[in-house]
């Protein structure tokens, strides 16, 4: 999240799509529902389904899954037509004014530098154009055709509300109610956010369906302000956590990014082939304070700091292509920690076709679940997944885990708030945590490698893994080594700042000399004299914008809400009294004596003392940042309307899922050509013909992912106990299925058997011209425990964004029979 | 007048069902076998071991649909049937403090008159232990000062627990900011019984007819019977098969939860 959970109080208009915020994030939604008893806000739910969010909302606006593009780039059309947008934010804080190259193009639905074959595009021509003094060409007039702003306009053109009406079936006056309910918040005394989960990360365009939300929020002013923002609602509790200490393939802790096979060689090439201006600049600081803490006294200056060490990419190693890789026989074992497959991976037969070729797999958990007994169900092995045991070698471990209310650590919730909690109770027999049992597998590594003298060894014999004797204590010791600490004294102008052995106190004492080491930059300051995780001064109710500055700590350096240098004009003043999170105070006495700083409800997202009227420098922490650039981990300082970095275009453009029942109205490239589509027998992709109805998959309140935490508990088994889907009673009459009937559904890829659920709450739709039902089909379900019945995942393809290769579980095709 | 109350603000409810699981743990209630039959319910009604149910009532709306999320369990009633109805004494009781209405099963003969008694049928009998059983209003946790365990696990603030003008006051403000959007919005509970009212209250954002719910509730018509012309006629432990059976002779008998749940007392 740009802001979090208690900031939503601020809002004036608040727009959940592609989330079930009520249902999956029942504590969070508080603050929404604060938001609308104490702050007047207007909700709106736009979801194919009506869910227990929209029951709640003032207004639910009904679409068809895979059509948030088309939906939302109406929405930057509408805005733009009308001169709906925040004028003064839109010319100064984004990138609206810069010129891109003349060699960027758009036709038919595909950008410039497309390799159709490879099915990836080379971005060069979506660079902006510079001077002679090789900084990029502005026109601050924003009247220049190849303006990002006069580019946005062109493209988006195209997105009339005729055109969004066909794709998304969704009513002309339903569209502009929402259109006008942002719309509202262009002013500075409004603001409005958009919540999201993965109704809008899983499809094989998930990334851009964000980044056109991001971009609404530049054109409104809505980014850096309270009750703005773009708030990602995580899945569990901890996956923000996970994602900044990189349970990735992708990358490194604190985002810094995983070096490539090729293209880093070493140390030198990996660190010059960053940023040159922006935040970013300190990022050799990072990577080497990462190195640190990874490998201690091993890592010198000498040796790269073991650079070598790290796995370099040798190109996509996501979960999906995990699983391909291994159906080949090319991974030999798996471990399983916190994670089901065989009921939370996409293409459940492709789970199965991995599992299979294993030689080994350890399964660690609170329960016995898919994963660990796979060989008793293939989910291609025809209705009722039978599987032949015989015919699997792989063996299989398992582990009793503890549960979170058995141990102490700290979560890191989607608002980036790092909180610590205690352990409540001691686990049952042998159950172990999950540091305990990662330390004392690293242990026993070290044991079995201990007297090699091979090289490639040495990334284990090497690998700092003190946490010493008390199992109890490691949660606390992990956290402090991710803050970081000094190796040797941290100098500044020849004077320490911080003692050696002392911890860091912020990432800004981060060093790429070696004399500091830290697990996760992000996170310096949350353990530096006291364990700020655990902090517990909350503000007083109703005080102020919610900021809480003494509850937990939020990465990074403690900020709550990001970019908020935006919510002041260019001369420091709050653009908006009612909004207002930082100003400048040029009154103020620093410690070294100078005047001025950054003051207010929040801390600043910007440099403390940086005058809004400072010119950018080529020195220091914020290469190239002036006083008035508020994003400053970019390098030109600005928010992105137009951005090269994504895999499949400058500009979010709206594509057919890759499997739809309908063409695509705006285009004649039907899917994203950049679409990654894994190659495997057990992928079929499906066509309307056979497949007519659109599926997309969900999440409910009652279980958790994949279940086994919640399948076995008895009374949550109680109410959600057998797998059903939801279906339209148009539909069901057609098809002549009653409520409660146990039906078939088919994907190219299985079949399931489940119940149905006949409401009005799913309505069919009218796309192009054309009558489209669509299906909802919630997860959780597996053959373990209390509550039992058929995996979801069997039907999902094996399809994936290009940019993260998130499966694409939101809209696919299916058939549905009676009976089962 | 009782001083404690539990205010559900419908309009916050998003039916998560936190209070329920919350309910059976605090509890230690057993799960009740359900099968899927339709709807999110899932379980048609309280049970003996469902104390705290969750209705889901689905209707189309403006072209839309309307989904009613409703937490419901005893309403606690000040002079309330249950209690005027039980022939045990100290049986069925009803806190004059805080205003929790209580069984005490270890008196409870299991004559059910208390179940024909409730407007709202939330007494369920258990043929297997031979009493009825409800919402206990987390008497224990109560007693020490802390809040019943529905409301505490409530994420949205829908279920509040407090002093019972205050939750009133709050509840009247709560009706009137609603009605710009639910234009039949209304308190439900506290006008019950001729002013005397529930010690759990309602904000309703539709007629409680909608919700399954008596507009007036008013006890059984045998009750008025019972409590003014028999009872005064009877001793205590003497009768009660026979009385029990005139009374269900008179009413139309209870609604066993189990389908052979037979023995109308243990007399």
């Amino acid at each position: 999240m740009t802001n979090h959970f208690i900031d939503m109080k601020n809002a004036d208009v608040i727009v959940i799509m592609g989330s079930n915020f009520a249902e999956n994030h029942p504590v969070g939604f508080q603050w929404v529902m604060e938001a609308v008893e104490k702050n007047n806000a207007l909700l709106i739910h736009v979801d194919p389904r009506f869910t227990r969010t929209s029951a709640v909302a003032h207004k639910h606006v009904p679409m068809r899954s895979g059509s948030d593009i088309a939906f939302l780039g109406g929405m930057i059309n509408h805005l733009l037509a009308g001169g709906k947008i925040d004028r003064d934010y839109v010319a100064n804080y984004t990138n609206a004014p810069f010129i891109i190259s003349d060699k960027y193009a758009f036709n038919e639905g595909v950008f410039s530098g497309l390799d159709a074959e490879k099915r990836s595009y080379n971005p060069e021509s979506w660079q902006y154009e510079k001077g002679p003094d090789g900084k990029p060409k502005l026109d601050p007039t924003l009247k220049h055709p190849r303006s990002v702003f006069q580019l946005l306009k062109a493209h988006y053109s195209r997105y009339d509300i005729e055109t969004v009406v066909k794709i998304t079936g969704t009513r002309k006056e339903d569209v502009l109610f929402v259109y006008d309910a942002m719309a509202s918040t262009s002013v500075p005394d409004r603001s409005g956010f958009f919540a999201y989960a993965m109704g809008w990360t899983q499809h094989s365009n998930g990334v851009q369906h964000i980044r056109t939300a991001a971009m609404i929020q530049l054109l409104l002013g809505n980014m850096g302000v309270p009750g703005g923002g773009i708030n990602a609602l995580r899945g569990h509790a901890n996956v923000q956590g996970a994602t900044d200490l990189a349970v990735l393939f992708h990358d490194l802790p604190g985002y810094l990014g995983l070096p490539a096979q090729g293209a880093h060689a070493n140390l030198k090439e990996y660190l010059d082939k960053g940023p040159k201006a922006g935040f970013w600049v300190n990022r050799p600081a990072f990577v080497v304070s990462l190195l640190k803490a990874w490998y201690g006294d091993a890592a010198r200056k000498e040796n790269d700091f073991c650079f070598d060490y790290l796995p370099k990419s040798k190109g996509e190693h996501s979960f999906q292509q995990a699983f391909n890789v291994m159906a080949q026989g090319k991974i030999k074992g798996a471990v399983c920690l916190g994670q089901n497959p065989m009921g939370a991976g996409p293409n459940a037969g492709q789970m199965f076709a991995g599992l299979s070729k294993l030689d080994w797999l350890v399964s660690v958990d609170f329960f016995v679940n898919e994963t660990a007994e796979f060989w008793k169900s293939n989910p291609t092995g025809g209705l009722g997944h039978k599987a032949d045991p015989a015919a699997i070698k792989a063996e299989v471990f398992v582990f009793p885990a503890a549960t979170v209310v058995e141990k102490s650590g700290s979560f890191t919730n989607s608002g980036r708030w790092i909180q610590w909690h205690e352990q409540g109770s001691k686990s049952p027999g042998d159950a172990k945590t999950d540091a305990v049992f990662t330390i004392r597998l690293g242990r026993e590594l070290k044991k079995l490698y201990a007297g090699s003298a091979e090289k490639k060894d040495r990334p284990i014999l090497d690998m700092t893994w003190d946490y010493g004797e008390k199992e109890e204590e490691i949660p606390a010791r992990v956290l402090k080594e991710i803050n970081g600490y000094a190796v040797k004294d941290v100098l500044k102008d020849g004077k320490a700042v911080v003692k050696a052995g002392e911890q860091l106190p912020s990432f800004i004492f981060m060093r790429d000399d070696g004399s500091t080491a830290g697990g996760c930059w992000i996170y310096t300051g949350v353990f530096a004299k006291e364990n700020k995780a655990a902090s517990r001064k909350a503000d007083k109710p109703g005080e102020g914008i919610g900021s809480n500055l003494g509850w937990s700590f939020a990465w990074p350096a403690n900020r709550r809400i990001l970019y908020n240098r935006a919510s002041a004009d260019l001369s420091g003043k709050p653009r908006s009294d009612r909004k207002k999170v930082i100003w400048w105070d040029a009154g103020a006495v620093n410690p070294d004596g100078k005047k001025g700083k950054w003051a207010g409800l929040d801390v600043p997202d910007f440099g403390a003392t940086m005058a809004p009227d400072a010119k950018p420098s080529d020195k220091g922490l914020f290469v190239g940042i002036g006083g008035m650039h508020p994003f400053i981990m970019n390098p030109e300082g600005r928010g992105r309307l137009f951005a090269a970095a994504l895999k499949d275009g400058p500009f979010p453009e709206h594509y057919e899922p890759v499997e739809t029942p309908v063409d695509n109205v705006l285009s004649k490239q039907k899917s994203s050509p950049v679409a990654k589509i894994y190659k495997s027998d057990k992928n079929p992709i499906g066509t309307p013909d056979k497949y007519p109805y659109v599926l997309t998959t969900y999440r409910l309140t009652e279980h958790h992912l994949a279940g086994a935490m919640t399948r076995n508990l008895p009374w949550l088994a109680e109410l959600m106990p057998n797998l059903f889907f939801e279906i339209s009673k148009e539909l069901a009459s057609e098809l002549g299925i009653k409520p409660g009937e146990m039906c078939t559904i088919s994907s190219a890829r299985g079949a399931i058997k489940a119940q149905a659920c006949v409401t009005d709450r799913l309505k069919p739709m009218t796309i192009a011209g054309r009558k489209v039902h669509e299906i909802g089909l919630p997860w959780h379900w597996g053959f373990k425990g209390i509550a039992v019945g058929d995996v979801a995942n069997t039907l999902v393809a094996s399809v994936g964004d290009p940019n993260v290769f998130i499966q694409e579980s939101k809209a696919l095709l299916c058939d549905v029979k009676k009976g089962g | 007048m009782p001083k404690l109350a539990m205010f559900v603000d419908v309009t916050k409810c998003v039916g998560c069902r936190a209070c329920t699981v919350a309910c059976k743990q605090w509890n230690k209630l057993p799960m009740d076998k359900t099968h899927f039959t339709g709807s999110y319910q899932n379980l048609p009604d309280l049970t003996p071991t469902t104390y705290r149910l969750v209705t889901f009532k689905e209707e189309p709306f403006g072209g839309s649909v309307s989904w009613h999320l409703l937490s419901h369990s005893c309403f606690h009633c000040n002079d309330a049937p249950c209690v005027k109805a039980c022939p045990v004494p100290g049986a069925m009781t009803q806190s004059a403090d805080k205003g929790y209405v209580a069984v005490d099963r270890k008196k409870c003969i299991g004559c059910k008159y208390c179940v024909t008694a409730c407007p709202w049928g939330i007494p369920k009998y258990e043929s297997k232990s031979e009493v009825v059983a409800k919402c206990t209003f987390c008497a224990e946790r109560v007693e020490n000062n802390l809040t019943t365990a529905c409301a505490k696990s409530c994420p949205t603030g829908a279920i509040a627990f407090g002093d019972r003008d205050g939750l009133l006051a709050a509840a009247k403000k709560r009706v009137e900011a609603s009605k710009k959007i639910f234009p039949k919005a209304q308190i439900y509970g506290p006008g019950a019984y001729g002013g005397k009212g529930t010690n759990v209250f309602y904000l309703l954002k539709e007629e409680p007819s909608f919700y399954g719910l008596p507009p007036e509730p008013v006890a059984s018509a045998a009750l008025g019977l019972w409590k003014d012309v028999l009872r005064p006629l009877t001793g205590w432990g003497i009768g009660a098969t026979v009385i029990g059976a005139l009374i269900h002779y008179l009413a139309k008998g209870p609604a066993d939860y189990e389908e052979k749940g037979e023995g109308h007392g243990r007399s």
